[in-house]
């Protein structure tokens, strides 16, 4: 026969499998027909090379050569286009002569159309190689001899299990395993999957196979069924999802004519067809097809993963898990070591009821163990309706999923558990529409509930995480609620409309079947449905227009939420897929960031230098406490450009007075135009002394850009304004300084009213004539989030003239102090931020005070909208 | 033939696509890249807080286009990034010696 009919003939071969696969034979068996085809192939090219090539010795060569199928053609599963691996061993260094017959055997198969995979070495060779190469240990305990000339070569098996005797192999096999599908994808869900090699792939199912091999000499899957290792029902799980990914390989392989594993979205698609997987209601057949799949692979990975756990385990180990008690949580609950164990009354509770199932997940989520292997048996084998209670509103099952979510460390290790077995549907149902939902985009790689499980697990990672990210996460105060919007950020996919949108109403569903209060409810509705807008704002607008950072500051509401959307935004993108988070896009994103976060008037310390400088200037006045939170409160600008014998006067005069009258001093900023203005009292003077000096600023016609406020536990206040004079442009006279103090020190010590100064100025002509405030167009966020000891209240609203005299004194008429306060306006835009606290010093958090402030202040804004005379104005 | 690359605000990248896009031109690639041209790093100031830029983001786009569509697709792209501000990037364009379709094995303009 020539080479083209022998190619001709191993191509019938290989179409001769697909026909049989695709009549119903199961690839197992025609995997061993289409093997057993190979070997007569091989066998007889071995025989023939060794007789036609000349000069060897048939009787010597033959008798110190072996030649054995390894790897999956020595399992006898290859798919039509494997590569055909042989190993050849001879008893002593090879000659001359078999070198030729070597290169003579591989020039024919190669003219037969196989691809093949060689290695030659000698016994002893080998024999290291066993000790150092993981990868020659196990195709070599796959091997099948094939030929034999005779010297009768003790078993390449025995040898291998010589070498694996040491403690470490299977560690080494498993490591193996991890730093292939490192590159094919760690994760079960993946969009595109390798069928071998990716998580969850016939790598898994061979590792169980090896291992079986090394400890128990057993030689498949099958026998350790039979012999009683592995339990029947796994047996079953693992040899279907063998058969679904040896048959999925044929496909891949017959249709590219070529070695191919991945399962790629073309793919998929043809063969979702191909095996009769049509759409349904809201489910396309392409899903239908790869959710099948991944139910597969997932089941048939964890076995393994836990066979290979308890293969690992050594024998003292195990007598010791059985001898320690552990530690009892509650009565029926013990924490050991590594899991939970709980009694038959906790089993029996957690099938019939959901909030119990809950309650367990919560305890191995506190404790970092998993959950008991008996439950997740019942799981496995149950329908999980579990007690139908989970589309029941339940303020019960409501807490227990806030408090599973509440420390990192074990949240996506428990959820995940709990996922593949739909434990987790019974807690949240909604999680269970993103089921292995597939994302037809060319940037996502995981499945949407894998990707959202990675952003789980990404998050809980960075408590440890240096850096921005890392001290955002850690600074967020209800962890909680980021977890459950990241467990539902996605849940919007797949439905008709924006997904964010959609998720938003699920969200709220969610909130109101666990029964979240308020806060809780909007917080995790409102990450939900912004989930998108930083990273838009960051990658596709114009970042440095503070009016997008304003409106996003805005939407978001408070820092504290912003903080959240930050976390989530980051995380969201690294579980994308590996190498999507660049470096590029991280500090894009966390430049944008800051920039909406000074809208909230969060400003950092400033650099180390700004630190020292401060440090210095609070020697050079003398030191002490006072001098310090002075010097910590001058904003940078005052700093930089105000004299050391300005700043040393007014402070020297603020504390020897003690803020009586009021000391006022104020620099000039030529580059910006703008002058601050620093007004330094004490809360003793009057009460609501802040409104009263914006009042004093907006009758001389200043414009407040900026302020900053600051109380000292001794009552000295000191308030920073940074103004735009409309009436006198340049630096300030003296005499105009001296004017705008002296109504100031006349306001507060109530020689005059706001009202009086306000009507005594005639309408300016330099005055603003736009006035963008309009009626109902404010927004008042109250929030208890951001800050330890204050209540943060953001204003956002339109420009008017005054307006933060307005806020101010309703702040004070609503019997708040302010503590803190940054104004900033941009434009036609402003956002001011007040820390204040009621007058006991603590916070305002009753749900009815909270809502009266927002009232109150919307209502002034409103009136001072359509009636500016009837706010003074 | 001519290679464009063109060096753009990041968030004008949409913006230059379906300039692009209109004048019938199809083929783009975009890089992530940091620029340091004569808008150099800038300290940012917002409301006290300083931030120092060094590198900043910027978008690398590459076209290959034929001779005669050179000219509409620099003017689409001037078009489509410019807002007049230091920062707005450049356009460099260069002879391209040839181009082959990897998959048809086609060359010259017929491959862009």
């Amino acid at each position: 026969m020539d080479n083209a009919s022998r190619r001709e003939a191993l191509e019938s071969a290989r179409l001769e499998y697909g026909r049989s696969v695709d009549e119903g034979m199961s690839v197992a068996e025609a995997a061993r027909r289409f093997s057993d085809a190979i070997d007569r192939r091989v066998v007889e090219r071995i025989r023939c090379s060794l007789q036609d090539t000349c000069g060897i010795d048939f009787e010597n060569a033959a008798a110190a050569i072996a030649v054995f199928a390894v790897g999956g053609y020595g399992r006898r599963e290859l798919a039509p286009y494997s590569d055909i691996d042989l190993l050849i061993v001879s008893d002593r260094r090879i000659s001359e002569a078999e070198v030729k017959w070597i290169k003579a055997l591989v020039r024919d198969l190669w003219d037969d159309g196989m691809s093949l995979s060689q290695s030659v070495c000698t016994r002893a060779e080998l024999r290291r190689r066993f000790q150092t190469e993981v990868e020659t240990a196990t195709s070599a305990l796959d091997a099948r001899l094939l030929f034999d000339g005779g010297s009768g070569p003790e078993s390449l098996q025995a040898v291998v299990a010589a070498a694996s005797k040491s403690k470490r192999f299977t560690e080494r096999l498993r490591a193996g395993l991890s730093a292939e599908q490192e590159k094919f994808g760690a994760r079960v869900n993946l969009l595109e999957p390798d069928v071998k090699r990716s998580a969850g792939g016939l790598r898994n199912l061979q590792l169980a196979r090896w291992i079986g091999a090394v400890r128990h000499g057993c030689g498949s899957i099958e026998e350790l069924g039979k012999a009683g290792i592995l339990r029947e029902d796994r047996v079953e799980c693992l040899l279907a999802a063998r058969e679904l990914l040896m048959r999925l390989r044929v496909e891949l392989h017959l249709h590219a004519r070529k070695t191919s594993d991945m399962l790629l979205r073309c793919e998929q698609l043809r063969i979702a067809k191909k095996w009769g997987y049509t759409d349904a209601a809201g489910i396309l057949g392409v899903e239908r097809f790869m959710r099948m799949y991944f139910q597969h692979v997932s089941q048939a990975r964890e076995i393994v993963e836990r066979f290979a756990d308890q293969q690992n385990q050594t024998p003292w180990r195990r007598t010791a898990n059985r001898l320690v008690s552990g530690l009892q949580l509650e009565s029926g609950i013990r924490l050991m070591a590594r899991r939970l164990e709980v009694n038959d009354a906790w089993l029996n509770l957690a099938e019939q009821s959901d909030e119990a199932l809950a309650h367990l997940a919560k305890l191995a989520a506190w404790h970092g163990v998993d959950l008991d292997e008996r439950l997740l048996d019942r799981l496995d084998r149950g329908d999980n309706s579990g007690g139908g209670a989970a589309t029941a509103p339940s303020k019960t099952l409501g807490r227990v999923l806030l408090q599973i979510l509440e420390q990192p460390g074990w949240i996506a290790r428990t959820l995940r558990t709990l996922h593949r077995r739909r434990g987790l549907a019974r807690i949240l149902p909604e999680f269970e529409r993103i089921r292995c939902l597939m994302q037809f985009n060319a940037y996502h790689k995981y499945t949407v509930d894998e990707h959202t499980l990675t952003m789980l697990e990404y998050a809980e990672g960075l408590i440890h995480e240096k850096g921005l990210l890392g001290e955002s996460y850690r600074r967020i105060g209800r962890k909680d609620l980021l977890h459950l919007a990241i467990l539902l950020h996605d849940v919007g996919k797949g439905l008709p409309g924006d997904h964010s949108e959609e998720g938003e109403k699920i969200a709220l569903e969610v909130a109101d079947r666990l029964m979240l209060d308020d806060e809780e409810r909007s917080t995790v509705a409102t990450l939900v449905k912004m989930h998108l807008e930083l990273s838009r704002l960051a990658f596709q607008r114009d970042a440095s227009d503070h009016r997008l950072c304003m409106r996003l500051a805005r939407d978001i509401g408070s820092e504290e939420l912003l903080r959240k959307l930050f976390v989530l935004t980051c995380v969201d993108l690294m579980a994308v897929g590996p190498g999507n988070f660049t470096s590029w896009r991280a500090e894009l994103l966390a430049s944008v960031y800051l920039r909406c976060r000074s809208m909230f008037g969060v400003n950092a310390d400033g650099s180390d230098d700004d630190r020292l400088e401060r440090k210095r200037l609070a020697e050079r006045l003398g030191g002490g406490e006072i001098a310090e939170g002075f010097a910590g409160a001058l904003s940078l600008k005052c700093l930089r450009s105000t004299d050391f014998s300005k700043l040393r006067n007014a402070f020297q005069t603020w504390t020897a007075t003690n803020g009586w009258p009021a000391v006022i001093s104020a620099c000039h900023h030529p580059e910006t135009g703008t002058s601050t203005y620093l007004v330094l009292t004490h809360e003793g003077c009057t009460e609501g002394a802040f409104h009263k000096i914006c009042g004093a600023l907006a009758a001389h016609r200043l414009e407040v850009l900026s302020a900053r406020i600051r109380s000292f536990d001794d009552g000295l206040v000191m308030d920073q304004f940074e103004v735009q004079d409309v009436h006198h442009g340049g630096e300030p006279t003296v005499e105009r300084i001296e004017k705008i103090g002296g109504t100031i020190r006349r306001v507060l010590s109530g020689e005059l009213t706001v009202s009086d100064v306000l009507w005594s100025g005639r309408s300016s002509s330099f005055g603003p004539k736009r006035s963008f405030l309009t009626a109902g167009n404010s927004q008042i966020a109250v929030d208890n989030e951001s800050s330890d000891d204050c209540t943060v209240i953001d204003v956002f609203t339109a420009n008017r003239r005054g307006l933060l005299y307005t806020v101010a004194r309703g702040i004070f008429r609503l019997g708040l102090s302010v503590r803190f306060a940054t104004i900033a306006t941009y434009e036609e835009s402003v956002m001011d931020t007040f820390y204040v606290v009621e007058a006991d010093g603590l916070k305002a958090t009753r749900p009815d005070r909270i809502r009266m402030i927002r009232d109150h202040l919307s209502s002034d804004l409103d009136k001072l909208a359509s009636d500016p005379r009837s706010m003074g104005f | 033939m001519k290679k464009i690359e063109a060096v753009i605000r990041h968030h004008k990248l949409e913006d230059a696509k379906t300039a692009l896009s209109n004048i019938g031109i199809r083929g783009i690639t975009a890089t992530e890249v940091r620029g340091f041209g004569r808008q150099k790093g800038h300290t940012e100031t917002y409301r006290g807080m300083e931030y120092n830029v060094d590198f900043l983001p910027k978008i690398k786009l590459e076209v290959v286009v034929a001779d005669s569509m050179a000219a509409a697709a620099i003017e689409a792209l001037i078009k489509a990034t410019r807002t007049g501000e230091i920062g707005d990037g450049k356009i460099f364009v260069s002879e391209l010696a040839e181009v082959v379709r990897i998959r048809t094995g086609e060359t010259g303009e017929g491959a862009i």
